[in-house]
């Protein structure tokens, strides 16, 4: 387990540094460090203010998705469930994708990640509304996947009645997710939601370890099941819904990541939880840096890059789970 | 009488400020353009020392009119690390440039003008003024607005008869008469049949619709490379008796003088004024 | 000073009354063996009881606060449910949360594992044992809470009858030290000989509670499981058996 944390915290950190240094614009790896310390000259503004913040994006959205889905698939005890059934990336894309289309996101740049953070509250509200006031998981999956269709719909229908081409293109690059051009404006947004939230996901590491002998004897040994489902809703919500308002939608990290790593902290939830942070950062780090090595001249996307990695990644996966049970 | 005086002192103080402003308002040498309308106004006004790069989509025909001049100028990818690093002074961008990177680079303290989308003639006319006076050329931009309003009145006089014509693009697309495009129709001497179902701005016009309305003359874009289904409208049966002519986008999408020269190859499909 | 009280306990299904007015105390060494036929509302007593079900009347379980509770008594549900595939050693220290984090090596667990034969599987990936080392798992869990109540949903179900024995077993010695247990038990027989009390469900209500001898009497026997059986008392325990099924009495 320590060996494993370590590997983590290791690869974290390389991989860190890398999107650090790698960009349109080609230094030494000296130089750009010492730039990236200094600030000194426009590398060093650069590597303060155009890198840094992109790395460190890629960390809180890469660690908040890995998080959320090993919490997801522990509190529903199911390997295939991620942050998406609760409805709040869908949610959170609709309130993006409506300041786009109002023109709200023109008038002053907090209005599209505000928009996509109040429907993501909006999305909680309805989401316990819906799953009703007991602690069992079938309701809640039910009322997330209720959401979701609701935001696809209305997604699409926004999309649908767009004024004009240049609107819908926006709309649907918007959606594909990105960091790329990110300031600390946008970590500082994203910060104490990201922050908040994954204290309260974390504080059910007992909790969905409990889980794992079920939702009756779960309670038998002290747990709330309402008291958990809340934590988990929030804490969910508020890092979903932060990450998807300054990076869109980025899917497969909360699917794939933990289900990787479940073998390696032998299943309990509360270690998975962590290693999936740290694996999720990982994994988006890679990808970011990808979109910038690969096809530099195209604008690829982050989520296209992430759908694309997370793919064959799920088939071996796949491949290996048939190999065991045979 | 003093308070009359001490007034009259302030406002000299201010303007003498603003003339010794503008007057001393340097040029700037390092312009990079992040949208295609704004890399073709920049062409057409600043010298060409003076462009530091355009954007790439202007070296594509099929939108830019000025293709074959863009090529001399260096490209950018529209990314924030890349402009930074060269130290531009200015930066112009449209209202559809990538947001993150409009408000990086003012964050880091790059100056970004962003011109808002031409609805009418008269935007263009305000968007020339206004590239004019940013690249340090309004003599410039004053002339090629002269030009401008007389070719116009050129174009449009002597018009007794109006076709009836729609705008078709794909998917079914049209332009209203609140648009640019409806503008170019307009000065060209067609009435646009959008004014007969109410739809100003434009939209979807279903299929049936423009067939039942019989129009005189069916405008529709020249179909980009590659094969689209949204496009396939276009080649409708039913719109084979309709008298139709084809237009590229790269006058049309953009507004600069050039929307004049698409108003005078429209006018070749004018009763009146095409038989010159 | 009684470990558990109910006091008219009550579960509704709509108008059906589920498990109707049941009254009783367990005290400590009580080992109850909660027997009835199909349906007679045994699981539902024993959730309602522990205050994880909604129902009339009380329950001295019910009442506690939801860590206290954990403290008092576990449980031990008749669904075999193990999610993720934790080894056994992770699996059987779950018993140990409501005391805060576990420690390496507690001795809880340890003990429990022992108890329940584990110790060549305490390794091993829970759901790669069989149903019979699972349920032992299970057990072990149960055990390492520790706990002055214990209930239990059907323990013996998917055991072979050496484990069968050695569950109870460790049920009565659990009692003997001043324990006390409630367990449903399918086989009559098994509970005669190892609980040392019976409680009698027939829908929803509490027919007999008290020793094997007063329980399991033939008028019993016949109203409530239409049976007749062999009822023995030897020096190693209570032999019973059923032998043929009557006409269904009302």
């Amino acid at each position: 387990m320590m060996r494993l944390g370590l590997f983590l915290i290791s690869l974290v950190t390389f991989l860190f540094l890398c999107s650090l240094l790698i960009g349109h614009t080609q230094a030494p790896i000296s130089t750009s460090l010492k730039a990236l310390i200094s600030g000194e000259g426009s590398l060093g503004t650069v590597m303060q203010e155009i890198r840094l913040p992109r790395a460190i994006l890629a960390v809180l959205v890469g660690g908040s998705l890995g998080l959320s889905g090993a919490a997801m698939q522990g509190y529903l005890r199911n390997p295939l469930a991620e942050p998406g059934l609760i409805g709040i990336s869908g949610s959170a894309s609709l309130g993006a994708v409506l300041s786009l289309q109002t023109g709200l996101a023109a008038t002053f740049w907090l209005a599209l990640p505000l928009s996509a953070l109040g429907m993501s509250v909006l999305a909680v509200f309805l989401i316990m509304l819906l799953a009703g006031k007991q602690g069992r998981s079938l309701t809640l999956i039910l009322a997330g996947i209720a959401i979701s269709a609701l935001a696809g719909a209305m997604t699409s229908l926004v999309l649908n009645l767009s004024p004009n081409p240049y609107a819908t293109a926006e709309i649907v690059f918007w959606m594909m997710g990105s960091l790329a051009d990110r300031s600390f404006d946008h970590v500082w947004i994203a910060l104490p939601f990201c922050v908040m939230g994954a204290m309260m996901i974390l504080s059910l590491g007992p909790a969905l370890n409990a889980l794992t002998l079920g939702e009756d004897t779960a309670q038998t040994i002290g747990i709330h099941l309402v008291k958990t489902r809340y934590l988990l809703v929030i804490g969910v919500a508020a890092v979903i819904g932060a990450t998807t308002a300054v990076a869109g939608a980025v899917g497969f990290v909360g699917l794939v990541v933990p289900h990787i790593l479940r073998r390696w902290v032998k299943s309990q939830p509360s270690r998975l939880m962590w290693a999936s942070m740290l694996g999720g950062a990982a994994l988006v780090l890679a990808a970011d840096i990808l979109v910038r090595l690969v096809l530099p001249d195209r604008d690829l996307k982050l989520g296209v890059v992430m759908a694309i990695l997370g793919a064959p990644l799920f088939l071996h996966l796949i491949y290996k789970t048939r190999a065991e049970l045979s | 009488m003093l308070v009359f005086v001490q007034l009259f002192n302030q406002i000299l103080v201010n303007v003498a400020l603003l003339l010794w402003a503008t007057l001393t308002y340097a040029a700037p040498q390092k312009i990079v353009s992040l949208n295609l309308c704004t890399d073709q106004l920049l062409m057409l006004l600043a010298d060409s020392n003076q462009i530091a790069s355009l954007s790439k989509i202007v070296d594509d025909p099929n939108v830019s009119f000025l293709a074959e001049k863009s090529a001399e100028y260096k490209k950018n990818r529209g990314d924030a690390e890349e402009i930074f690093i060269n130290s531009p002074d200015l930066v112009v961008a449209g209202v559809y440039t990538e947001k993150a990177t409009v408000q990086i680079l003012q964050s880091l303290g790059v100056l970004v003008e962003i011109f808002p989308i031409e609805q009418n003639f008269n935007d263009i006319v305000k968007n020339i003024r206004k590239m004019g006076l940013l690249v340090g050329h309004s003599d410039r931009a004053e002339k090629m607005i002269d030009d401008f309003n007389i070719r116009l009145e050129e174009l449009s006089s002597g018009i007794n008869e109006r076709p009836r014509a729609a705008i078709y693009s794909a998917n079914g697309y049209t332009t209203g008469t609140d648009t640019m495009s409806g503008q170019i129709l307009k000065t060209a001497g067609f009435r646009n049949i959008t004014e007969e179902v109410g739809m100003s701005f434009g939209g979807t016009l279903p299929l049936e619709t423009l067939v039942m309305l019989q129009p005189d003359l069916v405008i529709t874009g020249k179909a980009y490379p590659g094969h689209s289904r949204s496009e396939e409208i276009l080649k409708h049966p039913a719109l084979r008796p309709f008298k139709s002519i084809t237009q590229t986008d790269a006058k049309w999408i953009c507004g600069t003088p050039a929307v004049l020269d698409a108003v005078e190859e429209l006018q070749r499909a004018h009763p009146e004024k095409g038989l010159r | 000073m009684s470990l558990m009280t109910l006091d008219k306990l009550s579960v509704f299904r709509g108008d059906c009354p589920v498990v109707d007015a049941v009254s009783l105390t367990l005290e400590p060494g009580d080992f109850v063996g909660l027997i009835g036929p199909n349906g007679a509302g045994k699981t539902t007593l024993m959730r309602a009881a522990l205050g994880i079900l909604e129902h009339k009347g009380s329950s001295s379980l019910a009442v506690m606060s939801q860590s206290d509770r954990a403290k008092q008594a576990a449980w031990l549900p008749q669904v075999r449910e193990i999610a993720w595939g934790l080894s056994v050693r992770d699996l059987v220290g779950l018993g140990r949360l409501p005391f805060g984090p576990i420690q390496k090596n507690d001795r809880h667990v340890e003990a429990a594992i022992i108890e329940m034969e584990l110790t060549a599987f305490s390794d091993r990936i829970a759901t790669q044992l069989s149903g019979g080392e699972q349920a032992r798992a299970l057990i072990a869990r149960a055990l390492a809470q520790d706990t002055p109540v214990l209930m239990a949903d059907e323990p013996t179900a998917s055991l072979d009858p050496a484990n069968q024995i050695s569950t109870l077993k460790i049920f009565s010695e659990l009692a003997q030290t001043g324990r006390g247990i409630i367990a449903s038990i399918h086989d009559l027989g098994l509970a005669a000989r190892y609980c040392t009390k019976l409680a009698l469900l027939n829908r929803g209500k509490l027919v007999a509670f008290g020793s094997a001898d007063a329980v399991l009497t033939p008028d019993n026997l016949r109203t409530v499981f239409s049976i007749e059986a062999h009822y023995e008392k030897t020096k190693e325990g209570i032999i019973f058996q059923p032998l043929s099924v009557l006409k269904k009495s009302n």
